[in-house]
């Protein structure tokens, strides 16, 4: 009878364990199976969302599962990332990422660094460039510098907020070129761009897209991009590495997971991302907010691409001070 | 024009577009009237779905739920004192009180007519000055914000208790809560104590709530416990009479609405403050405001509902949103393929007509339905205490973690509450702390960009036109019960009066 009670017990844990051993496998092949939990750092309303929800609206259908969104603002990403860094690898806590989660990461305000996440795709790549107004006294890029290099700190640059991929461009640009700018912090885009026109500070960190209007207008136009070619829509403007400054800082946004997620969960997530950018509304969703089909990078293009950003950020935020 | 605007208002007619623009307004009230929920969130959980809409419908939705909202703030602030909308802060001081003395349905009434009126007005300034008034956005750089700032700071001398001293406690008190968090300038953040929550800053609206709403809910508390039943009586809606009585307000807040409006850093909430303060200060018996008056619920409802019409200026003449919901809104225009700027009238002449008859529409449903619908809010009232303030606490705690997702902002809310309660014991209004940190940040900022942008020379403020007009103003402002004791004493050839301007001052 102990015996018997013995075996069956045996038999019982056993089956157990396979059934456990047996329900992971099952986990990771079955992915998703329950609602997923995605989180964007900036509110509600924003480029950010916009771009989340456009992703999510489609991924929902093709994933079978919900996909709840929600803000966890606070820091500049550091309440999320913390967040993320307590959840399980699994797969079921996705979130939205910008360049400022990098730097929010290298100024050490969070405990996640760059190798606790996994890339899964990246969404936008939207073009940054010095936008000058066409009414102000300088012409060009290069009248600029020639007053810059006369009076060190005497070209004004408007930049929304320190430490931030507008900060860095046009540090990385200035250090590149061996002048010195005096950066005026804004909050917001519209206020940077009300300064520029009004001649408050000569140029402005901006993108492009945020501003066609005025440009349409003929009040405001580019003076340098930094990207790789020259954008369409001002065929005039240089880009930086033509005037021999090696610079590419812009404007990304992107998804990605904790790592430690297992490889199948990270390849159905990727894969199923990937066929709704490349689907009709998602390039639509770019078209429309002046971005170019270039910007959807793969999950394994676009870690590269944090690999190679990734110490950029470490090296100026500790430059600029922001960082000991 | 005209002939554009007729096409727009046909356009409007379209079922589909008119009943977008219901639905925004209904949908702005509803979301008004809840303590935490606001527009900018309402337009944002809305955009997608505007995706498979008309440009026109998506675009008036959204701005409809803008004007709907604006109003909807003040039904709360009125029944409960739990402002809705920030915007709404400033109609809590004579809407509240006229309430509680049996007139709710005459406050609602009021708030609706004067909304109706602010936004009304600011819509034909929109349609017939965009282009002209945008360039008033141009010419406001840092300098003139400070100044526009201390401007705003002055109205601690008139708005709160009796007592200036007190006051200006408060003031200082909202000004440095206002430098909790993230220094734009500099880029570290500052008295965080190492807490991530606080790096952002302490939000606006968790202390709003807390001061203005959890504060009433716990004094409630406190009445209760020793009279269970209060009666609560409901009148009519305020008399044409009533109205006419408060027209010159109403034309001087629709102004002033208007113009903070199409300033690109400031929205309906310095404005309502603004156009309280101002009826204050031109209105011959200035010590009844506070008590519950008509004029003091017209002049701050007026001023914000103009804010709406004024903030579309710049979000659509220039491309550079006026307010947060404006922010959205101008997202949602490069959505539906309507680039903002100088050349959106000419581009889409059709489309931006048809927004401009949906935002009149929208101001004549809240009127209806406001209206209308006054005695059925009132109704609210019936509700007893004991029934009545827990739920409102609720709604509080709701409102604040759906701001951000953050207990966080729960538990500032909740503190200020309980601050709030134990100030009021000792004569300090919340209305000053909500001021100061309306103003703190943009004091900071707008100051220390100008020197950085003026190379450190602080004669700037007093060279630039706008700038030196604004500070004339609050020198004026500061002296003017000064002015008109020596103007009376003038005109009556009495003996010096100064001692009265000193009680007024202290």
């Amino acid at each position: 009878m102990r015996k018997l009670f013995f075996g069956v017990s045996v038999a019982v844990m056993a089956i157990g364990f396979l059934a456990q051993a047996v329900s992971t496998v099952v986990a990771e092949d079955n992915y998703p199976s329950k609602q997923i939990n995605w989180y964007i750092h900036s509110s509600a309303g924003g480029g950010t969302d916009i771009f989340t929800r456009t992703v999510t609206a489609e991924l929902k259908d093709i994933l079978g599962v919900p996909i709840v969104v929600s803000s966890m603002s606070g820091g500049s990403g550091a309440r999320m990332l913390n967040y993320m860094m307590e959840q399980p690898a699994d797969g079921y806590t996705v979130f939205s990422m910008t360049n400022s989660n990098l730097a929010t990461m290298a100024r050490k305000n969070t405990t996640a660094q760059r190798a606790d996440i996994i890339g899964i795709a990246r969404g936008c790549y939207d073009p940054q460039a010095f936008m000058i107004s066409t009414k102000g006294p300088y012409k060009n890029i290069q009248e600029i510098l020639e007053e810059a290099k006369a009076n060190p700190g005497k070209i004004k640059v408007g930049i929304t907020h320190v430490a931030s991929v507008d900060h860095v461009a046009a540090y990385l640009f200035a250090k590149a070129a061996d002048v010195q700018f005096e950066y005026v912090p804004f909050t917001g885009g519209g206020e940077m761009v009300v300064a520029v026109l009004q001649g408050t500070v000569d140029m402005g960190v901006l993108n492009p897209s945020e501003v066609m209007g005025q440009v349409d207008a003929g009040n405001l136009t580019a003076a340098v991009v930094f990207v790789q070619e020259r954008l369409k829509s001002f065929p005039d403007a240089p880009t930086a590495k033509e005037l021999g400054y090696d610079v590419e800082m812009n404007t990304w946004r992107g998804i990605g997971v904790k790592a430690g997620t297992p490889d199948a969960v990270v390849k159905k997530l990727a894969d199923s991302i990937q066929q709704v950018m490349q689907g009709e509304r998602y390039q639509k969703y770019l078209a429309d907010n002046s971005m170019e089909p270039v910007s959807v990078m793969n999950a394994a293009d676009w870690n590269a691409f944090l690999d190679a950003e990734w110490p950029l950020w470490g090296e100026i935020m500790k430059e600029l001070g922001y960082v000991k | 024009m005209f002939e554009q605007l007729v096409i727009g208002f046909m356009t409007i007619a379209e079922p589909t577009n008119f009943l977008a623009v219901l639905m925004g307004v209904v949908g702005g009230m509803i979301l008004g009237a809840m303590p935490g929920l606001t527009a900018p969130m309402g337009c944002a959980l809305l955009i997608p779905f505007t995706y498979g809409m008309e440009p026109v419908a998506a675009i008036t939705m959204l701005v409809s739920l803008y004007c709907g909202a604006t109003y909807g703030g003040s039904i709360a602030a009125i029944l409960v004192h739990a402002p809705g909308t920030p915007a709404a802060a400033a109609t809590t001081f004579d809407g509240y009180p006229l309430a509680q003395k049996g007139q709710a349905g005459k406050a609602l009434g009021m708030a609706c007519i004067s909304s109706f009126i602010g936004g009304f007005f600011s819509v034909i300034v929109l349609i017939f000055l965009a282009p002209v008034l945008a360039n008033i956005a141009i010419k406001f750089g840092p300098a003139e914000y400070f100044a526009l700032a201390i401007f705003g700071l002055s109205m601690l001398s008139s708005v709160g208790s009796k007592s200036t001293v007190k006051n200006l406690l408060g003031g200082t008190i909202g000004v440095f809560i206002a430098c909790v968090g993230m220094d734009e300038i500099s880029g570290f953040s500052r008295y965080d104590f190492g807490i991530t929550h606080l790096m952002d800053g302490i939000s606006f609206i968790p202390v709003m709530i807390g001061l203005f709403a959890a504060t009433e809910v716990f004094r409630q508390a406190e009445i209760g416990m020793r009279k269970v039943a209060i009666d609560r009586k409901i009148s009519g809606l305020p008399s044409w009479k009533e109205i006419k009585s408060v027209k010159g307000t109403l034309l001087r807040s629709s102004l002033i609405g208007t113009f903070i409006g199409i300033l690109p850093a400031e929205g309906g909430t310095v404005a309502s403050f603004i156009g309280y303060n101002e009826a204050k200060r031109f209105s011959k018996t200035p010590e009844k405001f506070g008590t519950g008056i008509i004029e003091g619920i017209a002049a701050p409802e007026c001023a914000n509902n103009a804010a709406t019409g004024g903030s579309m200026v710049p979000t659509m003449a220039l491309g550079i949103p006026g307010s947060g919901t404006t922010a959205v809104i101008l997202g949602a225009l490069m959505v539906h393929g309507m680039r903002p700027g100088p050349l959106l009238f000419v581009q889409h002449t059709q489309e931006v007509y048809g927004v401009f008859a949906g935002m009149f529409v929208a101001n004549l449903l809240f009127l209806g339905l406001g209206l209308g619908g006054a005695k059925l809010f009132s109704q609210v009232l019936r509700v007893p205490n004991y029934v009545l303030s827990p739920i409102i606490l609720v709604l509080c705690v709701v409102g604040t973690y759906a701001l951000k997702n953050n207990m966080a902002d729960v538990w500032i809310m909740l503190i200020c509450g309980l601050v709030g309660y134990k100030m009021k014991e000792y004569g300090f209004t919340a209305a000053p702390i909500v001021l100061g940190l309306v103003l703190g940040e943009l004091i900071e900022i707008s100051l220390r960009r100008s020197l950085i942008v003026f190379d450190n020379n602080p004669l700037i403020f007093f060279t630039r036109p706008w700038s030196v007009a604004l500070i004339i103003l609050t020198v004026l402002g500061l002296c003017s019960p000064l002015i008109r004791s020596w103007l009376d004493n003038r005109g009556n050839g009495k003996g010096p009066a100064l001692s009265e301007a000193g009680e007024s001052e202290d």
